[in-house]
């Protein structure tokens, strides 16, 4: 079975021109809530995600030590938001980043999910972004194709 | 009489190899410095190649306390890395960060301060590095929250942990390599060099709080610091106290070692293994985090030097600093002048580890040949090496080796780290903008060591 048969429907796509702003509150809404960064013609960029916003958020030292997370005042991750809101999308989208094309069997974008730990997986047609792969739609195809 | 040919092939084979212990030396040092390949790779290849050729024997390289591996040096290291580990794991450090920050009241000078004393002191029993990669988290932490730029305060606990330790025989580890090449006790650095150290603590201190004095910041910032709960900072009481308890039975057992008739490390291993012991922490966890590779580098190297050691190229250098400074049994004055600015201007540029690797058996042999008449360092005891004409030598190297590492951003590992901690946090700093704050620093701290030495030993 083959990728193409366990694509989500409606993607979220974006341009890397984009602010965090705009970008935010579709991000919020859509259930992965990860977005492709395609150019004007298509052509994938790379993608972005909710956890790359926090990412952004939270600092450094949380990164070197976690329980320093404890001590951070109360509206810290509000504060430092309004900050993030006004960056573009090329400024935090992840690339280059593992992908799958439409032809690769469903084995292989489980083992590309497994092995880069991400939610979601970008399929594309060559260079062109098609829509995303997820580890439930994934499942879903295979235990589909069992019955 | 003619010498036989086998006298020649011997001798010309002795040639051959005192030449080519000479190049794998130089080779050495000159890569390690280049840091085109990596330090450790480099003394392994090393001391194979001179174990391999014949310049020593596995013997010798693996079992002679004169030119082989110094173990004691190593299982301490060892023995400290796993200590700090498991004690880093309790949140100990984050804690006191903080507290002193709360003491501060969330005065940017004072923390400043505080936390330059701090790393200097903890320094003193602990790794440099490991020092200021415990502190620097909160230091990001405190200045985002005050809205401080990080960098002048990264950059003083680098330097801070340099000054502190040079201290103690533990504090650093060129001090390691001269206390076990000499002979000297726990007590003999905090009798010989903490007392200077303690003296420009306090100063930079001061200066410190004089240069920064025009830092503030408003109240409302301030009491993002002062609201700190720092006891959600200890992750792990039980540990934090088990770990407590064996550092303090360890340092106490580092001042007593002497008495003991016990080497450091005997002392470092037993706590580390008392700590492993107790503390519940899966050992291959804990041994995962020791930097092996520091490990294998001073295995590496101990090897390397102990090759110019054996084929006299050590014994060669001690002539010409003799030849140079004229020291003699009344007085090596100008020999520990030489040797504290050589040593700290070196230093400053160049790795002081592999540096005091070669100058602790050159200084021996330099003290053996002045004080013992021609006698060579093996030959020779503590009541040489010790004299009073030849400790202030001793002490100028410590000095000069390890503050001169303040002098420029590749100077200490400490201060590599800070800066690759300060890239990551998205303020790079340049070579030259740490040179700003750290060569005079080095220069104060050079010239208040001459001061120190010139009082303690020769007024």
């Amino acid at each position: 079975m083959k990728v193409s048969t366990a694509l989500l429907a409606d993607p979220l796509t974006t341009g890397p021109g984009a602010t965090i702003e705009e970008l935010l509150p579709r991000m919020v809404a859509d259930r992965d809530g990860t977005a492709a960064v395609v150019s004007a013609d298509g052509e994938f960029l790379g993608v972005i995600g909710v956890t790359d916003v926090l990412a952004k958020v939270v600092p450094l030292y949380v990164d070197l030590k976690e329980s320093l997370a404890e001590v951070v005042h109360a509206s810290y991750l509000e504060e430092h938001l309004d900050r993030v809101k006004g960056l573009k999308v090329s400024d935090l989208m992840v690339s280059p980043v593992a992908t799958v094309q439409l032809e690769d069997s469903l084995f292989q974008a489980a083992a590309k999910i497994v092995e880069h730990g991400r939610r979601v997986l970008p399929a594309l047609d060559g260079d062109r972004f098609v829509s995303f792969i997820s580890r439930s739609s994934l499942l879903a195809a295979v235990l589909e194709g069992h019955k | 009489m003619e010498p036989s040919g086998h006298e020649l092939a011997q001798a010309a084979s002795s040639g051959n190899l005192y030449w080519i212990a000479c190049g794998i030396f130089v080779l050495s040092f000159a890569l390690i410095i280049s840091e085109k390949i990596h330090k450790t790779k480099v003394a392994l290849i090393g001391a194979s190649a001179t174990i391999l050729i014949g310049i020593l024997t596995q013997t010798e390289a693996f079992h002679s306390p004169h030119l082989g591996v110094d173990y004691n040096v190593i299982y301490l290291l060892i023995s400290m890395m796993l200590i700090v580990n498991i004690l880093g794991k309790s949140g100990a450090f984050e804690w006191t960060a903080v507290k002193l920050a709360k003491a501060a009241k969330g005065d940017p000078v004072k923390i400043m301060v505080f936390f330059f004393v701090a790393t200097a002191v903890i320094s003193a029993f602990l790794d440099n590095v490991t020092t200021v990669l415990l502190f620097a988290p909160v230091t990001l932490l405190i200045c985002d929250e005050l809205g401080l730029d990080p960098v002048p305060y990264l950059i003083l606990e680098a330097i801070g942990s340099n000054i502190g330790g040079t201290a103690t025989l533990i504090g650093d580890p060129p001090n390691l390599i001269i206390a076990s090449r000499a002979g000297f006790t726990f007590n003999d650095f905090i009798i010989h060099l903490a007392p200077g150290i303690i003296v420009m603590v306090i100063i930079f201190a001061f200066i410190v709080r004089w240069l920064f004095r025009h830092l503030k910041v408003d109240e409302v910032k301030r009491a993002h610091v002062l609201q700190m709960d720092e006891s959600r900072l200890i992750k792990n009481p039980a540990l934090l106290k088990k770990a407590g308890v064996v550092l303090t039975l360890t340092i106490a057992g580092f001042i007593a070692h002497g008495a003991l008739h016990l080497e450091p490390a005997t002392i470092a291993l037993f706590g580390a293994a008392l700590l492993l012991l107790f503390s519940g922490v899966d050992p291959h966890e804990v041994l995962a985090e020791v930097e092996w590779p520091t490990i294998f580098f001073f295995i590496g190297l101990f090897i390397v030097i102990g090759g110019i050691v054996k084929v006299g190229m050590v014994s060669d250098l001690s002539h010409f600093v003799i030849a140079l400074t004229s020291p003699t049994k009344d007085s090596m004055f100008a020999t520990a002048m030489v040797m504290l600015w050589f040593s700290g201007f070196l230093s400053a540029f160049i790795d002081n580890i592999p540096y005091v690797a070669t100058m602790a058996p050159l200084v021996a042999e330099m003290a053996a040949n002045v004080m013992g008449d021609g006698a060579t360092a093996s030959a020779v005891g503590n009541d040489v090496l010790h004299h009073p004409t030849v400790l202030p030598v001793w002490w100028a190297l410590a000095l000069g080796a390890c503050l001169g590492g303040n002098g420029t951003a590749i100077g200490a590992s400490a201060n590599v780290v800070v800066l690759g901690l300060a890239e990551r946090a998205g303020r790079k700093v340049s070579f030259l903008h740490f040179m700003k704050f750290g060569f005079p620093i080095m220069v104060g701290t050079l010239i208040l060591s001459t001061a120190y030495l010139w009082i303690r030993y020769y007024l």
